[in-house]
Parts: structure tokens; C-alpha cells; sequence
């Protein structure tokens, strides 16, 4: 098991709802077990402009974990991430570097 | 001879000459800092160039090891579109 640090960039155009739904989804893919220890800790950076346009959208929606993963399981979740259309980016780094 | 290389001593102190200015001291390495920080895109900032390029050592006076360090830092605030590619 390893830490990782994990930014996802959602669009900014979903209603809380869709969100929350979206969130809870990512939860349940750092989450190694059922059990409570597991599960990452997510932090709401919120709505902020993007530097650059991303699928034409201006703004996205920045959530940030912190989360104990299976190194095996990592490029799993990854390709995983690639077909949700509603992440805009995803970035994965290992907490020691 | 002697009177020459005091003046010259004197002279960098002031930070006047020309031919010896005051090398800049790595601002991470004064705090400290082991891996720069991506999410710190604030700070990363001020070593972007006008255009959003990286500035290079001798601007700055960052250390060889962090700038490799913030080189990398720099990348992945990018990705994440906290900094810029390009400016224009």
C-alpha cells in the first residue's frame, strides 16, 4: 500500500447533485476495503478558472485526496477515470516525492 | 595592489560593480524545503517568465536541485491548468 495524492478537475457546469454522486463515485474507488480507515481524505478546493480552456470550459471543479492505494490497482483507476467524461484532468502522485 | 583589491572588496559589498554582482540564494533552500509543491501555484508563479516560461537559474539564483524540483512542480501544476503553458 502506498500514499497517494490525487487531484481530479470535474467540470464546472454540474449541479451539486451530480457532483456529490460523481465524488462518492472516486470515494469508492479509493477505498481499498469497505472498512472506515480505508476510505481517502477529500478536500474541496471548489469552483476556480482554469489557465487555459479545457474542452472549451473556462472554470472547473478541483477535489483533492489523499488516499492509501494499491499500486497495482492505480493504472486500473486511472483508465477507469478516462472514460467519465465529466473529469476534465486527474493527476496521481506518489506522497514521498 | 593592495588599495586595488579593497576597493574592488568594497565595491561587491555595495552590490555596485558591475563584474561582480551579489549572486542571488536559493529561496527554497532558505526554507528548507525538501519536494516543492505543485498546489502552491501561487508561489510557482513568480518563476514564470511574463510568457509563462520557466526562468532559468541565473535569474532566479534557485539552487541546481530545486529548480529540477520546481521544474517538476511546474509540469504538474500545468496538467492541472493552476499554471499556464504559454502566455500571449
Amino acid at each position: 500500500m502506498r500514499e497517494y495524492e490525487v487531484t481530479v478537475l470535474l467540470r464546472a457546469d454540474l449541479d451539486d447533485e451530480a457532483r456529490a454522486q460523481l465524488i462518492a463515485r472516486l470515494e469508492d474507488w479509493f477505498t481499498l476495503d469497505g472498512s472506515e480507515a480505508s476510505k481517502p481524505v477529500v478536500h474541496h478546493w471548489g469552483k476556480r478558472s482554469l489557465t487555459y480552456p479545457i474542452d472549451k470550459q473556462t472554470d472547473g471543479y478541483y477535489v483533492f485526496f489523499e488516499a492509501r492505494l494499491d499500486p497495482a490497482k492505480v493504472s486500473e483507476i486511472e483508465r477507469k477515470m478516462l472514460y467519465v467524461e465529466e473529469i476534465l484532468r486527474h493527476l496521481f502522485i506518489r506522497k514521498d516525492e | 595592489m593592495a588599495y586595488d583589491r579593497s576597493f574592488q572588496d568594497q565595491d561587491d559589498e555595495l552590490g555596485t560593480s558591475p563584474y561582480h554582482r551579489q549572486r542571488n540564494i536559493c529561496a527554497f533552500c532558505v526554507e528548507n524545503v525538501k519536494q516543492i509543491d505543485y498546489k502552491q501555484y501561487d508561489t510557482l508563479r513568480r518563476y514564470l517568465t511574463e510568457h509563462g516560461r520557466i526562468k532559468p537559474r541565473r535569474q532566479t539564483g534557485t539552487c541546481a536541485r530545486h529548480q529540477r524540483s520546481l521544474a517538476t512542480a511546474v509540469k504538474r501544476a500545468r496538467h492541472l491548468a493552476l499554471l499556464p503553458f504559454v502566455v500571449d
